[in-house]
């Protein structure tokens, strides 16, 4: 157990506070000093905000603007859409177009067999 | 409204003075600059007072929270340009030679004493002795629980009662 109460403690830290007192900065001075230094400090403060504040309205700005041009895109697309589809035109198509379709045509198997054959003339009796 | 928060930090002034040099390791230069600190953010309205508490509750509160961001501030500066040697040794310029010189005996042996305990219960034991605070108004101070405080009150006391009738290497 020790033997020290509250008292005593309390004694101690007084003689400490005590001390402590003899080299306290001044109030008025230490005040004075803060007073000088606050408003720049203020100005400090309000200046950041008003770029905070600018910076805020040039992004909702350009939420807005992109918006917007996506809304109009959107729109023009669906006035666009029924005659851009009916007119539309593989940009390949006319590979599937031969300059001389006829050449690249198989030819009709029945006609080539017959090709240059004159019709015989049956003589059919009548007897 | 700000002339009546100038009379009061001036009121106060003593007080604060004493906790800073507290919260500062008892570096006389730091615990300066702390205050003034702190007396910037309360007149410029970057601490507010939504009256919970008592004024010097608020004021001691805003006092320890610039204090511990100065250190914290100091210690990364001190990591950022010199090596761990050298940090330890400005860390231990917060108890510089001039200072230790000043110190009478009795002075002497309390502030070792109190430096050989935790912070909470420096703190704690600081507020209660030093400021004549409640355990309640400490805890307040420190943002603690009000059961956390009195622990550390508990313990700080006994230990630091020992240390002061038989010495620190105790």
């Amino acid at each position: 157990m020790t033997d020290m109460n509250d008292d005593e403690l309390r004694a101690r830290f007084s003689a400490l506070k005590a001390e402590d007192g003899r080299v306290e900065p001044e109030f008025r001075s230490m005040f004075n000093r803060v007073a000088q230094s606050s408003p720049t400090d203020r100005s400090r403060v309000r200046s950041s905000t008003r770029w905070v504040a600018v910076a805020a309205a040039i992004l909702i700005a350009a939420v807005l603007l992109v918006g917007k041009a996506r809304d109009l895109r959107r729109e023009q697309q669906t006035v666009l859409a029924p005659q851009t589809i009916t007119t539309w035109e593989s940009p390949t198509a006319a590979l599937l177009e031969p300059p001389a379709p006829d050449l690249l045509a198989p030819p009709p198997l029945l006609s080539s067999v017959f090709d240059g054959v004159a019709s015989p003339t049956l003589d059919l009796k009548t007897d | 409204m700000e002339q009546e928060l100038e009379r009061e930090l001036e009121r106060l002034h003593s007080e604060s003075w004493g906790w800073a040099l507290a919260c500062c390791g008892r570096d006389r230069d730091l615990a300066e600059e702390v205050l003034q600190s702190a007396y910037l953010r309360i007149i410029s309205r970057r601490a507010t007072f939504n009256g919970d508490s008592s004024l010097r509750t608020w004021v001691f509160g805003v006092i320890r929270w610039t204090a511990r961001t100065e250190l914290r501030r100091r210690l990364f500066w001190i990591r950022r340009h010199t090596d761990s040697e050298g940090a330890n040794e400005v860390v231990d310029m917060s108890r510089g030679p001039d200072v230790i010189a000043e110190r009478s005996e009795e002075r002497e042996a309390l502030i070792h004493a109190l430096e050989s305990l935790s912070r909470r219960q420096r703190e704690v034991l600081q507020l209660v002795f030093y400021h004549d605070m409640t355990i309640e108004e400490a805890a307040r101070v420190m943002k603690v629980s009000l059961g956390s405080a009195r622990t550390h009150y508990d313990r700080g006391k006994k230990s630091l009662a020992q240390k002061l009738e038989h010495g620190v290497d105790r």
